[in-house]
């Protein structure tokens, strides 16, 4: 079986290249893009996700800073 | 919506969750249920709109006021009340054009009537024209700093205030609803700590009734102190915060199931509020300690009482400062004023006394 390549990363509706190993989950994810949870929404192909949500398999990422305050 | 693995489905369905975990889990259905839920216990338990009511929703186009505004016209099918909405544009470029169309474009969706008054009209100038002559920012006040006499979000803050109240009182509103939600309240009571103005934390409450921010003056499960038919408006307009129990997380999330199409653009002059290092320090608490900003709500809930009493008791306030006076009007400008002179007239005085500085 022919192995799933590498999700496209969209953070605030720009491509951006993920570095290294795929994160395992969301929490992950936010982490190594230095983004609080508490700051940002991800939706994984198309679905708004918890924040331990498991990223394998994921073909679509998107992360969506949410502006607080301001 | 497809069932998933049963760590991350939604603890009352079963269908896929998109927040929370374990028996917080909640898919998208249940979540909107929840949030609406929430919005009417709240409405309810502080006594927050009385049937038949004028509310005016301080409508600014972002998450909070857009997702409020949709709450509200949900509880006026079971609530019979009427609504409009205010929109103050401060004049900050690049900032405020954008949600001012979505704040039509919501308004519009909803039948709901949109008034828009300006820094400009209402004062002479907008914040960016005033906050271009102020004096260089210096930050901190030790090794030769000092804070500057004019902070951006004070001075937006307080004039902001000033005319949604007055906007409010012109269009025969009863109440005016704010989209605060918990993590204002968790920073607005962590701020006025680190400021040693307990006087002001005494005030702030999910309705404002008689001062700059109210207090504990009602109960909660009192029944709304509705206005009577006829009655003239009084001179503050009581402020009332039905988002105040639900995480700012949770409003943005909302926001974006519900697809509002919410721009996410920070303020430019966001930055130099001390809100946002407090912002970021509750933020950081509740990754390591979840339920922090929740817990800080309810300390706040509890000692708001006797916070009241204390501040109303003791003669020069209870951090020594001199106490303010209860609700009356500024000398100069005849608006509701805690002080002699409004905040409003004061930041004017000292704006136009050295206009070019």
């Amino acid at each position: 079986m022919k192995k799933a390549g590498k999700p496209v990363l969209v953070v605030d509706g720009r491509p951006e290249k993920l570095e290294g190993r795929a994160p395992a989950s969301v929490r992950g994810l936010l982490a190594g893009l230095k983004v609080s949870p508490q700051e940002a929404l991800v939706r994984v192909d198309g679905h708004v996700r918890p924040d331990d949500f498991p990223l394998a398999g994921a073909r679509k990422i998107e992360v969506i800073r949410v502006v607080f305050g301001g | 919506m497809k069932k998933t693995d049963s760590s991350f489905s939604c603890a009352r369905c079963k269908d896929a969750a998109c927040m929370g975990s374990g028996e917080r889990a909640r898919c998208e259905k249940h979540f909107k249920e929840e949030f609406g839920r929430e919005v009417r216990r709240t409405v309810r338990e502080f006594g927050m709109i009385g049937a038949g009511e004028r509310v005016a929703v301080a409508l600014s186009g972002g998450k909070d006021s857009v997702v409020l505004l949709h709450q509200l016209a949900e509880l006026k099918k079971k609530l019979p009340m009427e609504l409009l909405a205010i929109l103050v544009d401060e004049g900050i470029a690049g900032y405020r054009a954008p949600t001012i169309k979505v704040a039509k474009r919501e308004c519009r969706k909803l039948g709901v009537k949109l008034h828009i008054v300006s820094f400009k009209s209402e004062i002479g100038s907008s914040l960016d024209a005033v906050l271009k002559k102020r004096p260089a920012r210096r930050h901190g006040r030790g090794a030769g700093g000092h804070a500057s006499p004019l902070g951006a979000c004070s001075f937006c803050g307080v004039f902001r205030r000033l005319l949604l109240n007055k906007a409010a009182r012109r269009l025969g509103a009863d109440k005016l609803a704010l989209g605060h939600n918990l993590d204002d309240a968790a920073q607005t009571v962590l701020l006025n700590l680190y400021r040693n103005e307990p006087a002001r934390l005494a005030r702030f409450w999910p309705v404002s009734v008689e001062s700059g921010e109210g207090g504990p003056a009602r109960a909660p499960g009192a029944a709304s102190a509705a206005r009577k038919p006829g009655a003239s408006p009084p001179d503050f307009i009581p402020r009332i915060r039905p988002l105040i129990r639900i995480p700012e997380r949770e409003v943005a999330l909302l926001a974006e199931l519900e697809g509002y199409g919410i721009c996410h653009r920070s303020c430019p002059y966001a930055h130099e509020a001390m809100r946002q290092t407090v912002r970021a320090q509750l933020n950081e608490m509740e990754d390591r300690y979840p339920g922090t900003k929740k817990r800080i709500f309810n300390s706040w809930m509890a000692m708001g009482p006797a916070m009241k009493k204390m501040d109303e008791e003791t003669e020069a306030g209870p951090n020594g400062k001199k106490k303010q006076t209860p609700m009356g009007r500024c000398s100069s400008c005849g608006e509701p004023s805690s002080k002699e002179e409004c905040a409003a007239c004061r930041m004017r005085r000292q704006f136009y006394k050295h206009p070019g500085r």
